[in-house]
């Protein structure tokens, strides 16, 4: 994870380019800055989190945003995972997906997710919903202390 | 409406605006196509109950031939041969059968390797029920997302690697259980996969009606 004077990095795990880069133009808007990367699915996604294989030297975000309906291991089993791994489940884990079903909500926070948003269709509102996770988790939040690898 | 007028924005401004304006139009388009290619599945998924046929004599052969004549631009681009032993006559939806065979055979083609797909469709005869197979020669599928695949939006891979709506299969599921049968894969990655499906027999009644929907 990042030291205290280090920008906080983001870790995105989405499957769809278009929401890549929704993202990514709604944190530039905001000019928010922080180094954001994007895997597209989840077995992916805890390569990165595990840093094996390409991911052996990428530090640990210091925050997660899964989507949760991603190909191959979907957006739960994901979440599962971080939150079983002692390494990981410290890390925020902030579902933002598309889906407003109440067991889709449900779900997420019996799997310890920190949080559930639900993206809205709207840029505007979209835009707001992204600056609003910026400020809360990164301005407002202690995140926990970095860690050694 | 929307993927068309997406696809005149892109074809009078793509290359005249910036580079952003290119990428976002890009995202229109494809995001256009997506939503109607989705909702098209979607309607076919929910008629597979409300607007069934009574089951009907159905030479099987015939609906491969006309399967394959749906398909010949993805055969041919694909290079793809398909193989079909002597398949029965028996009751069944012959339409909804031709989309289950249609979704079979174009997923061979479409997942393939680099050698050109090679399809056999055959069928045998096991108690009271035909068991087809699918079979191809293609990426196959990992044993332990056997089940997985015939879940409504479940897929395997990203739309950038292949195209599809994760629908197909869960349709083809719906048919086969409408007529009473059972669908299950049989692969290993990188070795090609063999869908079976069971279809069984029924006596032929002047005014059968099928199944309700559930």
């Amino acid at each position: 994870m990042s030291s205290p004077h280090s920008p906080i990095r983001i870790l995105l795990v989405e499957d769809n380019p278009g929401d890549v880069r929704l993202t990514i133009e709604a944190l530039k808007d905001g000019k928010m800055d922080n180094p954001l990367d994007a895997v597209r699915d989840g077995i992916e996604a805890l390569a990165y989190l595990r840093q094996e294989g390409i991911y052996a030297d990428t530090p640990l975000p210091d925050l997660i945003l899964l989507d949760l309906n991603l190909p191959r291991m979907d957006g739960r089993e994901v979440l599962a995972a971080i939150k079983e791994d002692p390494r990981l489940r410290q890390i925020p884990v902030v579902v933002l997906t598309t889906s407003r079903a109440e067991q889709d909500i449900v779900k997420s926070y019996h799997l310890h997710a920190n949080c559930f948003i639900t993206k809205p269709v709207d840029l505007d509102q979209f835009v707001e919903v992204v600056r609003g996770i910026d400020n809360f988790w990164l301005s407002i939040v202690t995140l926990p202390p970095g860690s050694a690898r | 409406m929307v993927a068309s007028y997406a696809q005149l924005l892109a074809r009078r401004y793509r290359g005249k605006l910036d580079g952003d304006a290119d990428d976002f139009i890009g995202f229109v388009v494809d995001g256009a196509l997506r939503m109607q290619q989705l909702i098209n599945d979607l309607l076919t998924f929910s008629r597979v109950g409300t607007r069934g046929k009574a089951f009907a004599p159905t030479d099987c052969t015939a609906v491969v031939q006309r399967v394959l004549g749906n398909l010949n631009v993805a055969i041919a681009e694909s290079g793809a041969t398909v193989a079909c032993g002597p398949l029965p006559t028996l009751q069944a939806d012959d339409v909804q059968l031709g989309q289950l065979l249609q979704n079979l055979i174009s997923n061979a083609i479409k997942f393939r390797r680099d050698d050109p797909p090679e399809v056999r469709v055959t069928a045998r005869h096991d108690d009271s029920a035909w068991v087809f197979s699918v079979a191809d020669n293609g990426i196959g599928i990992d044993p332990k997302y056997a089940e997985r695949i015939f879940v409504i939006f479940q897929r395997l891979h990203t739309k950038a690697d292949y195209p599809g709506t994760g629908i197909g299969l869960a349709i083809c599921k719906k048919i086969v259980e409408r007529h009473g049968g059972r669908i299950w894969l049989e692969s290993q990655p990188g070795a090609g996969s063999t869908f079976h499906f069971s279809l069984p027999e029924r006596e032929e009644i002047a005014h059968e009606q099928p199944p309700q929907p559930d």
